[in-house]
C-alpha cells in the first residue's frame, strides 16, 4: 500500500487502534507510546500491507505484538493476558469493526448528555482530565469504590443507550 | 442479561475490574480476576472492547462535550442541527456543497455532516452545512432555537436517568448563558489561547476575524488574523500551536488548522498525533513531532521538522516523510521537493515557537545567532564550543540586591575600554540576569560575532571582566548551575565591544572568540 493511504488508514482509525492496546495493556501511556511505535512500523513497512481491507488487521497484529514487547519490557510478569485470550479479545474487535467510528461517536455524544450530571463529571474527571480513582474519591469526598461504581454504571449506561440508538447487538 | 443473583454480581465484578484495568489501577491478582472473567465469553468480551473503545471516545473525542457548561449545549445544537436538515429538506434542491470542494478535504476540514433523508427515499443526501458558513444566515433562527431548546427540551440536569446514576457528585446549578460569551455554543469549542504577545490583529475585510484574548476559546472554522505579534493555541486534542504576524490561521477542528499565509511551529504529543495543517498546496500530517511550517503569498508551502516526523503530500505525488532536521517545499504549482540549503528558505529564521521562548523570558528580540539555551549544570566553559551560534542562559529572576554591587559598565552608550570600565548596581531594584557564552573549539579558527539583543525592561549593566563575573555568580547565578570562579578566560578582552543603547533596551556585542571565550553577564530591571 502507499505511505500516504497507510497514514491516512492510521489517522483515521487511531481512536480504535488506541483501545485495542489500550485493553491489552491497561495503562493509557503505554498505550501512547505503542501506539507510535505501530506508526512508524507502519510507515516503515507499508509495502507489506495488501490493501485497504488488510490493512487494520495488519495493523492490530503489529499493535499486539508491540504491546506484548512493552508489557515485557515493563517487567510486569507474567502478561496477564495469554495468547488464547488476546485472540478472543481480538475476534471481539474483529466483530466491531462493521460500526463506523464517525456513528458511534454521534450515539455517544448523544448518550453522554442523557447521564446524570454527577454521573458525566465523574467521567469527564476519568476520562478528560485523567484523574485516578482515588484522585477523583478525594476530591468528591466519596469512597474509591463508590468512584469504581459509578463508572461502571456510567459505562453501562453509556453502553445500553448507544445500543439503543446504532442497534449494536455488543454494544 | 444475567438474570440469577450471582451472574449479576459476576457482571458487575468484571466490568469494575475493566475500569480498573483501563485507569492503570488493577494489581496483578485483579487483572488475573479480569481475564478469567473474560476467558471464553464472547458476549463479555464484546462489552469489554466496547467498554474500552467507549473511554477512548470519550477522552479524545467528546472532551468538549463533558467539559462542564458546554455539555447544556447538546441539546440546541443538535436541534439546530435538525432544523437546518428540515431547512435543507424543503428546499427545492439540496445545497450540494461538496461540489465545491474536494471530497475528501471538504468532509474532513468541514466536517459536514451526511444526514440520509428517509422521507425521499433511499440514495439522496442532505449535507448538513457547517455552522460558520451558516451561521450569519441562519443566526435568528439559532437564537430561537436555541432559547425554545433550552425551555422545551430536558437539559442534562433534567434528563430522565436510571435510579442507578442517583449517587456520587451533588449537582451544581449551571447558567445555561454568560453575557460576556462571544457565540452562542453552537459551533464546537476547538482550541484555547494559552498565551499572547502584543498581537496586532489584521483588520477585517469582508472576513470575520476572531480576536480572541488570553485565556478565551477559539471555535471550529474561527479565523485568526495577526499582522504581528505572537499567540499560542492549545487545541483540544492537545498540539500546541504558535502562529506569529503577519499570518492568517484556521481553525479547522479539534486536531487541525490550515494556513493561508504565514508561519506557525507546531507541537503535538501523542495524543494529537495526525494533527494536520492545510495549506494553498499541500497537507502536512503530524506523526509525533515538532514542525514549523511557513505559507508565502505565493502559496508556496515549507515544512521543516525539528522533532520526530511529519508526512508531507501535494495530493498527487507520493508524500514525503520528513525526520528530524529535515524539510520540504511544495511550490504554487503544488512540486513537492525536498530542501537542501535552508539558507534561501523563509525557515532560515526563528521559528514561532522561539520567539515565544524568547519572550517568555523577557526578550524581545535577538540576533538569529544568539540561541537561547537551558541553564547548564556546569557553567559553560572551552567545552561548551558552538562556532555557528552565541548561547543566551535566563538566569535568576526579580534579584533585590542588599548593597550595591560593582559591574563592568551601567552606562548607556559603546564601550571599548571594557577592562578600565567600571560602574554600580543600585541595591534594592529588582533586577533579572542573562549569561552570554561564546567559545569556538581549539582548532577552530578565531570567530567574529556581532549580535544584538532587546530587552522588554531596561539594562542596568553590565558585567564583562573575570572580577565581576565571579563577583555577580553568587547573587544572580542559576542556582543549579556550578560557577569556576578565576576562570581566567571567563571575559571580554582587547578588541570586544558591547554597545548600550541610549533607550537601555538593546545590547550590541562585537566581539571576537578564538582560544578565550567570551563571557558576560547582563542585569535588566526585573517585575518582580
Amino acid at each position: 500500500m502507499e505511505q500516504f493511504a497507510v497514514i491516512r488508514a492510521i489517522l483515521n482509525d487511531r481512536d480504535r487502534l488506541f483501545a485495542y492496546i489500550w485493553s491489552i495493556l491497561g495503562n493509557v501511556h503505554q498505550a501512547e507510546d505503542v501506539l507510535q511505535e505501530v506508526t512508524i512500523v507502519a510507515i516503515e513497512k507499508c509495502n507489506e500491507i495488501e490493501n485497504e481491507s488488510a490493512v487494520r488487521a495488519w495493523l492490530r497484529t503489529v499493535a499486539r505484538l508491540k504491546s506484548m514487547e512493552a508489557i515485557r519490557a515493563s517487567r510486569r510478569q507474567p502478561a496477564a493476558m495469554d495468547a488464547a485470550v488476546l485472540d478472543q479479545i481480538g475476534r471481539a474487535w474483529q466483530r466491531l469493526d462493521g460500526q463506523k467510528t464517525s456513528d458511534l461517536v454521534d450515539a455517544l455524544q448523544a448518550c453522554v448528555n442523557e447521564l446524570s450530571p454527577k454521573a458525566r463529571k465523574i467521567v469527564k474527571l476519568r476520562y478528560v482530565d485523567a484523574m485516578k480513582s482515588g484522585e477523583i474519591a478525594e476530591l468528591l469526598e466519596r469512597k474509591v469504590a463508590t468512584v469504581y461504581q459509578a463508572l461502571t454504571r456510567a459505562h453501562r449506561a453509556l453502553a445500553e443507550c448507544v445500543r439503543r440508538r446504532t442497534g449494536l447487538a455488543n454494544a | 442479561m444475567p438474570e440469577h443473583p450471582s451472574d449479576i454480581q459476576e457482571e458487575a465484578r468484571w466490568q469494575e475490574l475493566a475500569v480498573m484495568h483501563l485507569g492503570g489501577e488493577a494489581g496483578d491478582a485483579q487483572q488475573r480476576e479480569l481475564v478469567a472473567l473474560l476467558r471464553d465469553r464472547p458476549d463479555r468480551q464484546d462489552r469489554y472492547v466496547m467498554i474500552c473503545l467507549q473511554a477512548r471516545l470519550l477522552a479524545a473525542r467528546l472532551a468538549g462535550v463533558l467539559q462542564e457548561g458546554l455539555a447544556e449545549d447538546w441539546w440546541p445544537r443538535q436541534a439546530m442541527r435538525d432544523l437546518l436538515a428540515l431547512e435543507l429538506k424543503s428546499e427545492a434542491k439540496p445545497v450540494d456543497l461538496t461540489a465545491r470542494l474536494d471530497a475528501e478535504q471538504s468532509a474532513e476540514a468541514l466536517r459536514l455532516t451526511p444526514v440520509e433523508d428517509a422521507s425521499r427515499g433511499e440514495g439522496r443526501r442532505v449535507i448538513v452545512i457547517p455552522w460558520a458558513l451558516v451561521y450569519a444566515g441562519f443566526a435568528a433562527a439559532a437564537a430561537l432555537v436555541f432559547a425554545l431548546a433550552w425551555f422545551a427540551l430536558p437539559g442534562p440536569g433534567q434528563t430522565h436517568l436510571p435510579n442507578t446514576h442517583a449517587e456520587a457528585v451533588s449537582p451544581k446549578p449551571e447558567s445555561p448563558f454568560t453575557e460576556d460569551q462571544p457565540h452562542p455554543p453552537l459551533i464546537p469549542v476547538v482550541a484555547t489561547v494559552t498565551e499572547l504577545y502584543e498581537p496586532a490583529w489584521a483588520e477585517a475585510q469582508g472576513k470575520a476575524f476572531a480576536r480572541p484574548a488570553l485565556g478565551d476559546e477559539v471555535r471550529e472554522q474561527d479565523v485568526l488574523a495577526l499582522t504581528s505579534g505572537l499567540v499560542e493555541l492549545t487545541t483540544r486534542r492537545g498540539a500546541v500551536v504558535v502562529i506569529e504576524g503577519p499570518c492568517e490561521v484556521v481553525l479547522t477542528g479539534d486536531n487541525g488548522v490550515s494556513l493561508p499565509r504565514g508561519t506557525l511551529s507546531a507541537h503535538c504529543p501523542p495524543e494529537a498525533v495526525g494533527f494536520v495543517v492545510q495549506t494553498p498546496t499541500g497537507r502536512i500530517v503530524d506523526l509525533g513531532t515538532e514542525f514549523v511550517v511557513n505559507v508565502d503569498e505565493a502559496g508556496r508551502t515549507e515544512t521543516l521538522v525539528n522533532l520526530g516526523s511529519v508526512a508531507v503530500g501535494n495530493g498527487g505525488s507520493t508524500p514525503l516523510t520528513l525526520t528530524s532536521g529535515q524539510s520540504a517545499a511544495i511550490d504554487a504549482n503544488t512540486r513537492l521537493v525536498a530542501l537542501q540549503d535552508l539558507s534561501r528558505s523563509n525557515l532560515n529564521q526563528r521559528s514561532p515557537q522561539d520567539r515565544l521562548e524568547l519572550r517568555r523570558v523577557g526578550i524581545r528580540q535577538a540576533s538569529e545567532k544568539l540561541h537561547l539555551t537551558d541553564p547548564p549544570d556546569r557553567a559553560p566553559n572551552h567545552t561548551v564550543a558552538d562556532r555557528e551560534r552565541v548561547l543566551l542562559i535566563a538566569e535568576r529572576q526579580g534579584v533585590l540586591l542588599n548593597d550595591p554591587l560593582e559591574v563592568t559598565t551601567t552606562a548607556t552608550g559603546r564601550l571599548t575600554d571594557i577592562e578600565g570600565s567600571s560602574g554600580w548596581l543600585e541595591a534594592q531594584v529588582p533586577m533579572d540576569s542573562y549569561l552570554i557564552h561564546a567559545s569556538v573549539s581549539p582548532e577552530d579558527p578565531m570567530r567574529n560575532f556581532a549580535v544584538s539583543i532587546s530587552f522588554d525592561r531596561p539594562i542596568l549593566g553590565v558585567a564583562a571582566t573575570v572580577p565581576h563575573l565571579d563577583g555577580t555568580d553568587a547573587a544572580f547565578g542559576n542556582q543549579q548551575t556550578v560557577y569556576t570562579p578565576n576562570n581566567l578566560d571567563r571575559h571580554l578582552e582587547f578588541g570586544d565591544v558591547l554597545e548600550i543603547t541610549h533607550d537601555r533596551r538593546t545590547l550590541r556585542l562585537w566581539i571576537n572568540v578564538g582560544t578565550a571565550m567570551d563571557q558576560l553577564r547582563v542585569f535588566v530591571g526585573s517585575e518582580r
